[in-house]
C-alpha cells in the first residue's frame, strides 16, 4: 500500500475520479481511494490541539489500510452514515477530554469554524497517529479546508506490499504527480529500525559463534584423544573423507542436541516476555504503543536460529575434521605400539 | 604446596593443548566484546540524551490550573479490555483562566531557599504555517532572559535569545522542525491558536537541543504573543523554576505546592517514564549481551572438564607426590582463569577499536531520542572494566565445577588402574 504523501504543498487534484481512473490501470495498483488532508485546531470546551485531519470515503478507506478494525466505540458505518462525523485517536481523545457523542470544533488556519459530531475512537498503536489524527468524510473536511471538489491526495494499494516503491515509480512516470511509498515515507523510521535489528543480529551471530568456538576446542580434543582409534580405522582401510565425516557428524549431534535445548527454552522464554507489561505511558517521540513486550511469535525465527545454528557447527567441525584426516595411520600406530 | 607451582602446572597444561585451547579463548574474547561495545553504545546514547533533557527541561514545572477542567471528575476513561470508555457525561465549565498573578507568584518562588531562578511559561498547542505548509507545534510563551536563567536556553539557539527579546512579533523554531518546512531565520510564518486567534510572526532564531521532541515540535515566542495566541491575556499557565541542586528537585517541588497551592512536577517525576522505558531497554538488550559471555563460559567448562578427564593420571601423580586436593582445584581454576584473563584482553583490544569505528559511523535518519547524526559511544573505564569482571567471574564460575571433580580423584586407585 502506498501511503498518502503529507499534504503540505497543496498542488490539488481537482478531478480525483479521472485520477483514480488512469491509476487504477497502471500494474501493480489494487485499489485507490481520494484523500483530503490537513492541518486544523480541533477545539472542544476551550481545549485546543493541532491535529491532522483526514477526510476520506470511510468504506474506500477501509479497502486502503487497515482501517474499520482500529474503529472503537463505533464502526465505519457510523462515520460514514453521518455526514458531521468525526472519528479521533484515542490519545487525542483524551487529550481533548472528548467522548463518543461530544461536539468538537475543526478551524482550518484562517478558515471558519465547523462543528463535527464524534461518532468513534481510533487505535492504530502507532504514537503520532493516535495522537495527532482524526477522520472525517471527504466533502465535511473539504469544506474545513476550503478546498471545494478538490482532494490533495489519491491513496494506492498495491497488489504486493513490498514492492510499493516500484509502483510509485511508474505512477510517476504514468501520470507525472509525486508518489510517494509507504519505504519512502518512512525512510528515516526504516533506516533506524534496520540499524538496530542489524546491530542485534550482529549481537546473536556472535553468541552462536562463540558457542561455534566451544564445540571446535572440544573436537580438536576429541581428535587429539582419539588418535590412535584414528589410526586404526585408517589402517582398516577407511578413507579419510569418512574419518572427517566421523568429526563433523560429532559437530552436527552437539548442535541438534544444543539446538533442541536452545529451541525449546527460546519459545517458553518468548511466550514469558510477551507477558511483561511495558509499564510505560505513551509519550511523544515514541514509536508505537503496546501494553505488553512486543515480541513476534513466527516459525521463521525459530528456523533462522536452526539454520544458523547448523551452519556453524559445520564451520566449527571443520578445522579438527580435516585434521583428523590429515593423521598418518603408520605413525600414530608405531608410536602407540612404543 | 606454593602457588607457584599451581601456576607453574597450570601454564604447562596450556602449552601442551593450545590449539584447542585457542577456540575457546577467542569465544571469551568475542563475548568480551560483544558486551564492551553494546554496553557503551547503549549507556553513550542513554547518557547522552539524559544529558541534553536536563539542560532543557526546567528543574520544576509549577501547572495553573488548566481551562475548562474544573469538573473532570466527573468524566472518567476507563480502560477496559483495552478501550476507552466514556462513563460519565458531564458537561465541563470554562474555569479561571491560568495563573493570573504570576508576577507576584514569581517574587515569591524566589524567595524559597533552594531555588535559583524562576520564569513564568504560557504554554499550548499550535498550528504553525510556513507558506502552503503546515505543522502543529508545541507554544511556549517565555520571557526570553527569565527563561534563560531556568534552562540553558540561549546556549541551545543558533543565533541570540536577544533576538527574541528584541522583536515582538519574533518566533524561535526548532531546527528540525525548520528543516521539514524548509524555512530559516528570517522567515515568515503564521500561527493559529485557540479559537481561531492568529499571529504572523518572523523567525527570529532556531532550536537546537538535540533532543529529537523538541527539536521537531517546539516553538518559543515572548510572553504577550504566547497570552494572545492561547487565550490567556494577563495570564500564565506555569512556571518554570531551576534549583540549585538537581537532587533536591522533588523536594522542593512539593514546597512549592505547599507555598503556592499549584500543582508542581519535579524533572524527575516528569521524565519518570523515560526512565521507565530505558530500564526496559537496558534489561533486554543486557539479557542477550549477558547470554554471549555465559555461552564462552560454557566453553571453558567444557574444555576444563575434557582437560581433567585427559589429566587423570598426572593428578593421581601430582596427589602421590604430595599435593593437596585444594592445590589440584587451584590449578584447574588458574588455567580457567587465565583463559578468561587472555580472552578478556583480545576482547577489550577489539572492542575499543570497534568502539572509535562506530564512534565515526554515521546514524540513517534522525529518529531516536536524541538527535545525534553518528553512534554515540561511552568510553569510560567502566564500560570496560565491567566487561572485564563479568567475564572473570564467569572464567572462575566454569573452571569451579571441573577443579573440584579433579580434587575428588582418588590417587590410590588412579594409579592402581592405570595402563
Amino acid at each position: 500500500m502506498a501511503r498518502p504523501p503529507l499534504p503540505d504543498e497543496q498542488r490539488d487534484i481537482l478531478n480525483p475520479s479521472a485520477l483514480q481512473a488512469r491509476l487504477r490501470e497502471v500494474p501493480g495498483v489494487a485499489a485507490t481511494a481520494p484523500l483530503v488532508g490537513g492541518q486544523v485546531m480541533l477545539g472542544f470546551s476551550g481545549a485546543w490541539e493541532p491535529v491532522t485531519l483526514n477526510g476520506v470515503v470511510p468504506t474506500r478507506q477501509a479497502r486502503m489500510v487497515q482501517f474499520a478494525q482500529n474503529f472503537q466505540s463505533g464502526t465505519v458505518d457510523d462515520l460514514e452514515r453521518n455526514p458531521h462525523g468525526i472519528v479521533l485517536g484515542t490519545i487525542l481523545a483524551e487529550r481533548l477530554r472528548v467522548g463518543v457523542g461530544d461536539r468538537v470544533v475543526a478551524r482550518a488556519l484562517d478558515g471558519t469554524p465547523v462543528s463535527l459530531r464524534v461518532v468513534a475512537l481510533y487505535r492504530s498503536m502507532v504514537y503520532d497517529v493516535d495522537s495527532g489524527t482524526a477522520w472525517a468524510n471527504l466533502a465535511r473536511t473539504q469544506a474545513v479546508l476550503g478546498l471545494g471538489g478538490a482532494v490533495n491526495a489519491v491513496q494506492v494499494r498495491t497488489v504486493d506490499f513490498n514492492r510499493a516503491d516500484e509502483v510509485a515509480a511508474v505512477i510517476e512516470r504514468a501520470v507525472g504527480l509525486d508518489a510517494e511509498s509507504w519505504m519512502e515515507a518512512n525512510q528515516n523510521t526504516l533506516g533506524l529500525l534496520t540499524m538496530f535489528g542489524a546491530i542485534m543480529y550482529v549481537v546473536t551471530a556472535f553468541t552462536m559463534t562463540v558457542a561455534g568456538f566451544g564445540i571446535a576446542g572440544n573436537l580438536v580434543m576429541t581428535v587429539s584423544e582419539k588418535t590412535f582409534d584414528i589410526g586404526v580405522l585408517k589402517a582398516m582401510g577407511m578413507p579419510a573423507a569418512r574419518i572427517s565425516a566421523v568429526f563433523l557428524v560429532l559437530a552436527f549431534l552437539m548442535m541438534s542436541i544444543g539446538l533442541g535445548i536452545g529451541l525449546t527454552a527460546s519459545y517458553f522464554l518468548v511466550e514469558a516476555i510477551g507477558r511483561i507489561p511495558t509499564a510505560i505511558r505513551p509519550q511523544p517521540g515514541m514509536l508505537v504503543i503496546s501494553e505488553t513486550l512486543p515480541v513476534l511469535r513466527s516459525w521463521s525465527m525459530y528456523a533462522v536460529s536452526a539454520v544458523f545454528a547448523l551452519v556453524v557447527s559445520v564451520a566449527a567441525g571443520l578445522s579438527p575434521a580435516l585434521r583428523a584426516a590429515r593423521l598418518e595411520p603408520l605413525g600414530i600406530i608405531r608410536n602407540a605400539a612404543g | 604446596m606454593s602457588p607457584r607451582f599451581a601456576f607453574f602446572v597450570a601454564g604447562r597444561y596450556l602449552r601442551t593443548r593450545v590449539r584447542s585451547t585457542v577456540p575457546i579463548l577467542l569465544g571469551v574474547g568475542v563475548g568480551v566484546f560483544v558486551m564492551t561495545v553494546m554496553q557503551s553504545m547503549m549507556f553513550g546514547f542513554q547518557g547522552q540524551a539524559l544529558e541534553i533533557l536536563l539542560t532543557v527541561t526546567p528543574s520544576i514545572v509549577v501547572k495553573g490550573r488548566e481551562r475548562g477542567v474544573e469538573q473532570d471528575e466527573g468524566r472518567v476513561y476507563a480502560a477496559r479490555e483495552g478501550t476507552l470508555v466514556h462513563q460519565t457525561r458531564l458537561k465541563p465549565v470554562e474555569a479561571e483562566k491560568g495563573i493570573r498573578n504570576y508576577r507576584v507568584l514569581e517574587e515569591r518562588l524566589r524567595g524559597i531557599p533552594g531555588i535559583e531562578a524562576v520564569a513564568s511559561v504560557v504554554q499550548g498547542r499550535a498550528l504553525l504555517r510556513y507558506g502552503t505548509r503546515e505543522r502543529g507545534v508545541s507554544l511556549f510563551g517565555v520571557a526570553a532572559r527569565d527563561y534563560d536563567r531556568v534552562i540553558e536556553f540561549n546556549s541551545k539557539v543558533i543565533g541570540s535569545v536577544e533576538d527574541l527579546v528584541r522583536r515582538r512579533d519574533g518566533i524561535i523554531l526548532g531546527f528540525l522542525l525548520a528543516e521539514e518546512l524548509g524555512l530559516a531565520a528570517g522567515s515568515r510564518v503564521r500561527l493559529a491558536g485557540a479559537e481561531g486567534r492568529a499571529l504572523d510572526l518572523r523567525v527570529v532564531a532556531l532550536f537546537q537541543s538535540g533532543f529529537t521532541v523538541l527539536d521537531r515540535t517546539a516553538a518559543f515566542v515572548n510572553l504577550p504573543a504566547g497570552q494572545t495566541l492561547l487565550g490567556y491575556p494577563g495570564a500564565a499557565t506555569g512556571m518554570a523554576v531551576k534549583v540549585s541542586r538537581h537532587d533536591q528537585a522533588p523536594l522542593l517541588a512539593r514546597r512549592v505546592e505547599w507555598a503556592t497551592g499549584l500543582e508542581s512536577q519535579s524533572w524527575q517525576e516528569a521524565n519518570s517514564n523515560i526512565f521507565a522505558a530505558l530500564r526496559q531497554q537496558n534489561t533486554t538488550t543486557f539479557a542477550t549481551v549477558w547470554m554471549t559471555i555465559l555461552v564462552a563460559g560454557f566453553g571453558i567448562a567444557n574444555g576444563l572438564v575434557t582437560a581433567v578427564l585427559e589429566k587423570r593420571r598426572d593428578i593421581g601423580i601430582l596427589r602421590a607426590m604430595g599435593l593437596t586436593a585444594r592445590g589440584i582445584s587451584a590449578v584447574f581454576v588458574i588455567e580457567g582463569a587465565l583463559i578468561g584473563l587472555a580472552g578478556t584482553g583480545i576482547g577489550l583490544f577489539l572492542a575499543s577499536w570497534a568502539i572509535d569505528v562506530m564512534a565515526r559511523t554515521p546514524l540513517p535518519g534522525r529518529g531516536g531520542l536524541s538527535t545525534a547524526s553518528t553512534f554515540v559511544m561511552l568510553r569510560t573505564p567502566l564500560v570496560f572494566l565491567s566487561a572485564a569482571g563479568v567475564a572473570l567471574l564467569v572464567s572462575l564460575v566454569a573452571s569451579l565445577f571441573p577443579a573440584l571433580r579433579a580434587a575428588r580423584y582418588d590417587p590410590v586407585e588412579i594409579i592402581r588402574t592405570a595402563k
